[in-house]
Order: structure tokens, then sequence, then C-alpha cells
């Protein structure tokens, strides 16, 4: 079957049976390997992608699924070459390690900080139990989100003093 | 519903996808030559009338965990359940009805629904007939739905002096439940006694099942602590389906454990314990 999808912000029209994947799409025919494909069954995250501004899992979900919908890679990211606030806070905090979930873990920080700019350590911590970091540093991660919600004026902010 | 009474068990019904593509990854949908995709009918809504709350069967997880159950509704549970799938990227796909008509004996929302005397609404091209949620569930990934049906909307009665709760346990909070268990517990109108009692339990065998002997055992007794104690050790008198991560022994040792948890949250949601 043909299909039109909407990476971010370009139109690609492809030829797709109806079981491959999103990601297969994604990563095989427009070549953005940015999402990766981990487990292949929903338990990872890795594939973890923005479909209009709401994180699913790409894996598992069938590519003509996406059709009309605004599909955002962590390629998407950045405008005009500039990294964006949220890609600036994690190098600052140093937040990825070996980098493979990095991808996956800014998408899901940005469609929380999207909808919820100042969230809790709490809701901070939910957003991303849906992404497996195979070197453990989740740390980091949370730190560098609270850091890019409530900047230098929230020095005092539990989690931040913890990571310092 | 013509697609469906053409292509008869040739066609699947896919509404999230994530169990159609678990599914498909272990060769479980070899034979299927349609997927017929569901999810743009409109059959996402949560309402209520006062005697029923009302799932349109495409609710995703992510709508129920928001929406506004408080936890003195008799319902609760059903948003409980919601929200504890994980994680978020599953929720934002999964669907209630999806969960349900896989018939896979350890997911979370059959057991609620079954504690909730659930009504499953069925429609086919000849019409629509209403199945009990304890004649909804056959056996491991069989439900009563025939290859020509699908499920439309799911309805849990409303009821006053009453409360639920859910409980699971997982190997992590974001994995499949070991052993799960909800619980619904009503009591007669001077909120001293028990007047009717369900708990069922998930993972244990090859369909959610509801705890007879105890629910039995509840009924007409006050509710205090003891008596909800002695009703969940009356929970492991039968042998559960051992899994890959928990043997019957186990199993039998959390069941009680997991039961007396969620009839203890149940009961102080009635506002007594």
């Amino acid at each position: 079957m043909k299909t039109s999808i909407n990476v971010n912000g370009d139109m690609y029209h492809v030829e797709v049976s109806p079981a491959t994947s999103l990601c297969d799409v994604i990563r095989e025919t427009i070549g953005l390997t940015g999402v990766k494909k981990g487990c292949d069954s929903g338990g990872c995250g890795m594939c973890t992608i923005l479909m209009d501004d709401v994180p699913v899992l790409s894996c598992m979900t069938p590519c003509w699924k996406a059709e009309k919908k605004k599909v955002l890679t962590v390629e998407g990211l950045a405008e005009k070459g500039k990294l964006s606030k949220l890609q600036e806070s994690f190098i600052r905090n140093l937040a990825p390690q070996c980098g493979y979930c990095t991808p996956a873990m800014l998408l899901v920080a940005k469609a929380l900080l999207d909808s919820n700019p100042h969230p809790s350590e709490d809701e901070v911590r939910f957003a991303l139990c849906g992404v497996l970091c195979r070197c453990t540093g989740y740390i980091p991660y949370i730190h560098a989100i609270m850091d890019l919600a409530f900047g230098s004026s929230n020095q005092n902010n539990e989690c931040v003093k913890i990571c310092r | 519903m013509q697609v469906l009474k053409k292509w008869g068990s040739k066609a699947r019904i896919v509404a999230g996808n994530t169990t159609v593509y678990e599914l498909a990854n272990q060769g479980g949908m070899d034979d299927v030559e349609t997927i017929v995709d569901v999810s743009g009918l409109g059959l996402n809504y949560i309402t209520r009338d006062g005697h029923y709350l009302h799932l349109g069967s495409m609710t995703r997880f992510a709508e129920l965990g928001a929406s506004d159950l408080r936890e003195t509704d008799s319902n609760f549970a059903v948003k409980e359940t919601a929200m504890k799938l994980t994680p978020p990227q599953i929720r934002n796909m999964a669907t209630v009805g999806g969960s349900v008509c896989s018939g896979i004996p350890f997911y979370d929302m059959p057991v609620t629904l079954l504690a909730q005397d659930a009504e499953f609404h069925v429609a086919s091209s000849d019409g629509e007939r209403k199945v009990h949620a304890q004649d909804f569930f056959v056996d491991y990934f069989i439900t009563s739905l025939s290859p020509e049906e699908m499920l439309i909307e799911i309805q849990c009665p409303e009821r006053t002096h009453a409360a639920s709760a859910f409980v699971k346990l997982g190997r992590t909070s974001a994995d499949f439940a070991v052993v799960n268990s909800s619980v619904m517990i009503a009591l007669e109108s001077k909120g001293k006694y028990v007047a009717d009692a369900r708990i069922a339990l998930g993972a244990v065998a090859s369909t959610p099942i509801r705890v007879k002997a105890a629910e039995e055992f509840l009924v007409g007794r006050e509710l205090l602590k003891e008596n909800l104690m002695k009703a969940a050790s009356l929970c492991v008198d039968f042998e559960p389906t051992p899994s890959f991560h928990a043997s019957i022994e186990y199993k039998k040792k959390v069941i009680p454990i997991i039961v007396r948890d969620a009839l203890l949250a149940a009961a102080k949601r009635t506002n007594r314990t």
C-alpha cells in the first residue's frame, strides 16, 4: 500500500506492507537512524517518537497509522542547525553516557515540558520510566530536565541539590 | 461489520496495535490476511449517567488515567488500573477494548472489569448483544467474541456505598503482572456490614477468575480488618498456573498478600476500616 507520512515537517511518500512498522520506515527508507530499534516489542522505549506531540512506540505502530499525523524524531529537534534548549541542557548537564537512549529521552522530555513546563520530580521520573537506559544513568537526565524547567533560579531544588 | 463478515477468522481487528504487534512478532498472526483498524470510529469516550460508567472500547489508557473518577466512586479501580499501566508510551496507544478482547490472562483491565461486574456490548452485522464479564473470558486468547463480532462499549455499574481497588505485583511496575487483583466492596446502607463483595484475580489461570469462597465469606460480615485478612487467606484454594517468573508455590504465597492489600485499600475508600 502507498502512504504519505510527515516526518519532521517533510512529506515522504512510501510504499509499505500493512505490517511494516513506522520504526522500520523511518530508519530504513527515510534514513533517520536517531530512532533506535531496541527490543522491537514495546519494552524498552528506544523507538519512541512523538506523534502529534504524544510519545508513542514506533516499533508497534504500523506505518499507515501515521498518515495525516505529524511525526517528530530527534533529528527534528534542532532548528536551522541550532540545538534546542533541551538538547543544550542535556549537554550542559552531561546527561548522555553511551547515547543509545538519548534520542528517546529527549523526545519524552520534550513532550513532558511542552504539556507541563514546570513538572515535579515525580512527574519527570514518570515521563522517563518508559525509556530504558542501559547505562542506568537516569539521574543526570532528570537533572537536565529540571535544570531547563527551573533554570538557575531554582538552585535549591531538591533534585538539583542531590545531583550536584 | 460487513468487512468482518466477509473475512471471518482471516481478519483481525486492531485498535492501539500494541498486542497485535507483540503477537505478530511471535508468529501469532500468520493466518491473518486482513487487519481492520477501528480506532477512527469515535469509540473513545468516558461517560457516566448515574447508573453506569460507559467506556467506549477505543478509549485509551491515557484518557482513562486522566478521567475525573474519584477515589470514593465504586468505579475508581478502572482509573487506578489505567494509572498503573506503564510506560506512558503504551498508555498513549493501548485501548481498553484491545486489552479485553485479546483474552490475555495477565493483563490488568480484564481483572478489574470482572470485579466491576461489567457488561460488554458486542456488535456484528446481525445486531447487538450484551455479554457479562463472567461469560466473556473463555480461555487463553479466547473470548466469547466470534470473528464477525466487535466490542463496542463496556458498562460498569455505578454503586453507592461501594469502593474498589486494584493491586498488581510485577517484576517492575512497567512489566506484566505476576499476580494482580481487583476488588469491589459494597456496604449495606448503614455502612457497617458488607452487602456485596467481588474479588478477582489475574495471571493465575487461563482467564481472570473470581474467588467465590472469599466473596461469600465477606458478605454479611462487618467490615473489619480481621475479616478482610481472613477473606484474603481464603483465596489460595486452587493451583495457580505457574509462569516463567513465578512458581506455583510463589504465587500461592503472594496471592493472599495482594488480595489483602486490595481489600484494605478498598475498605479505606469506603471511609471505614
